[in-house]
């Protein structure tokens, strides 16, 4: 039967495998030497439509969550699923080193989250370009802009964070930092103070596995 | 003028301040580990139901992302195993 592939950790410590998986399945390991891929078996066939898939993400991520809070873990993208063991334990054997590296450095880490909103009104220049050169201008203090803001919480966040990368997006940006489980509450609290236009609508969100950090830069 | 972020939304699960929906669909569909190729399951009437699940879940910025790739063959445009 197919698998159903949630994250890899390492054997040691040892953590507490959670109870139920997606669509109540049984939680499975795989192993190879000190990793292991936790899986549950999955029929496709069960996760019809949008309600059940939306519950089978939020069980995946109840999953997640449940082991992230015991130790350091590269998840899978939902939905990732395999023929069988056989071939997660030939993905594993392939990709061990790297992930082995990966779950070394991010040990004791989690992932923070900071979602700005760039809407039109307050981005500078928003009127119109009626030339090229001005629509070039108009995108670099664009950018600029929110470099500044971004500089601001990189700024508050640079005692904490052991990384940092940002990316603009369609709807704003982005930026992520790698914090000790430690300092998450600090982290917060730090993020608090800083100060960005409203409109922005800053949101921080964590702890999450450091999957942007899977990859040194 | 910039304003101390009082406004700032904070959803952490150390605060018990739940996530919401979205922001955890966004990261279960669009963070971690790729595999992509012939390691992915492809029997006969999975391949639909997979393909519905990218389709119905994957976000506006990741539908985008593969929009700007159309001649790019899904092995190409993921390599097996990168990371988000």
């Amino acid at each position: 039967m197919a698998v159903l592939a949630y994250c890899i950790t390492e054997t040691q410590p040892e953590i507490a495998v959670p109870h139920a998986g997606v669509r109540g399945t049984t939680i499975e390991t795989v192993r190879i030497d000190d990793l292991q891929c936790l899986t549950s078996q999955f029929d496709p066939q069960d996760v019809v439509g949008n309600a059940s898939i939306q519950e089978a993400a939020l069980d995946f991520n109840r999953v997640l969550q449940d082991l992230l809070r015991q130790t350091a873990i590269i998840p899978f993208r939902f939905p990732t699923i395999l023929t069988d063991e056989t071939a997660l334990s030939q993905f594993l054997t392939e990709h061990q080193a790297e992930y082995r590296e990966a779950l070394l450095r991010l040990h004791n880490c989690v992932q923070m989250e900071i979602q700005l909103k760039m809407q039109t009104s307050t981005q500078p220049q928003a009127t119109s370009p009626k030339s090229g050169a001005e629509y070039l201008r108009g995108r670099q203090a664009q950018h600029q802009y929110i470099e500044s803001i971004v500089a601001r919480f990189r700024e508050a966040a640079q005692h904490l964070a052991k990384g940092w990368r940002h990316h603009e997006t369609v709807a704003g940006i982005r930026c992520f930092a790698l914090v000790d489980r430690s300092d998450v509450q600090a982290f917060l609290r730090q993020m608090k103070g800083v100060s960005v236009p409203t409109e922005s609508e800053p949101r921080v969100t964590g702890p999450w596995p450091a999957s942007e950090f899977l990859k040194e830069q | 003028m910039p304003q101390p972020s009082e406004d700032l939304v904070i959803a952490s699960a150390d605060l018990d301040q739940e996530m919401t929906l979205l922001d955890i669909l966004d990261h279960v569909l669009n963070a971690g580990v790729v595999i992509r190729g012939s390691l992915v399951i492809s029997l006969a009437g999975v391949d639909l139901v997979f393909l519905g699940l990218d389709v119905v879940l994957t976000s506006v910025e990741t539908a985008m992302r593969h929009m700007r790739l159309p001649n790019v063959s899904p092995s190409e445009a993921s390599s097996k195993g990168s990371p988000r």
